[in-house]
């Protein structure tokens, strides 16, 4: 399971999208990773690229407008990260429009999804949670 | 001049820690034993004050883990998949050095990763910009070939 408690923000939307996004990439992987052939796969890609460019945009709008409303300090930099990922995410689009859903393409997408979505719910979202609890400390 | 291995060094045992759950030490150079195996070659390219590239040699043993413990799924060989997810994981080992290179007043960027197989993980450069992993599930080490820019 990719899921840990450990990723848990405190922050109700944001924690329960972030287990969404997980429950999303995993099952993904699942079809992904399986024996299957690859022509009964596509389809999956195509459903969790449609869902990651529609939910990615949402959680990030979300989770940008939350460290608004706590005055977040690095909020900027957390902007641009979000605008980075989503840009790489369309150009790997671009590439399966291009090139079709070849399967080493939609492998090396996937392990990239993997690592980056650990990485940036593990550290970079955490400091957010740091933030609010030096905020409720202070209070 | 600044420790260059201190950034690298620190940036892998943070990512280690949240990423994987993973404490390293380094080791020295002298107990390579279990690097003498089939390998992925992640290397970096390196511009700014800096010039040069980070090379992470990392055994097959240890990326299938490293990529089992991120998926949560078994895997057998160094696929794509595996691959794009080790590469990731060297590119953010290495931005994250950047901004501790950056906290030091050196300014640099990385280049994307690529990667070759090699059939050990040989040390080219013997000196003390080499460092040497240990972690639960083996060795890895990274070796820091860079060079200040000539103005």
């Amino acid at each position: 399971m990719m899921w840990k408690d450990k990723y848990t923000l405190g922050v109700d939307l944001i924690d329960k999208q972030h287990m969404e996004l997980f429950e999303r990439v995993e099952s993904f992987l699942l079809v992904l990773r399986s024996k299957e052939p690859w022509e009964h796969k596509v389809q999956k890609v195509k459903e969790t690229l449609e869902f990651m460019k529609e939910y990615v945009v949402k959680h990030f709008h979300d989770e940008e407008c939350y460290q608004r409303s706590v005055g977040y300090p690095d909020c900027n930099r957390h902007c641009e990260i979000h605008a980075e990922f989503t840009s790489e995410v369309q150009e790997f689009v671009k590439l399966f429009e291009a090139q079709g859903y070849e399967e080493p393409l939609v492998q090396k997408f996937a392990g990239k999804l993997v690592a980056w979505l650990i990485n940036h719910v593990a550290a970079t979202d955490q400091k957010i949670a740091d933030y609010i609890h030096r905020l409720e400390v202070e209070v | 001049m600044t420790d260059l291995t201190h950034p690298f060094f620190k940036a892998t045992q943070e990512v280690f820690r949240l990423m994987l759950d993973l404490d390293i030490k380094k080791t020295p150079p002298e107990q390579l034993s279990e690097l003498k195996n089939k390998a992925v070659n992640v290397s970096i390219g390196i511009i700014g004050d800096l010039e040069g590239k980070i090379e992470y040699c990392i055994p097959e043993s240890i990326t299938l883990e490293i990529v089992r413990i991120l998926s949560g799924m078994e895997m057998k060989e160094l696929d794509d998949f595996v691959t794009s997810a080790i590469s990731e994981v060297v590119n953010i080992i290495s931005g994250n050095a950047m901004t501790g290179l950056f906290d030091h007043q050196v300014q640099c960027d990385i280049q994307p990763p690529s990667i070759e197989y090699t059939d050990t993980c040989t040390i080219q450069n013997k000196s003390d910009k080499v460092l040497t992993l240990e972690t639960s599930i083996g060795q890895l080490h990274v070796d820091i070939q860079l060079v200040r820019k000539v103005a």
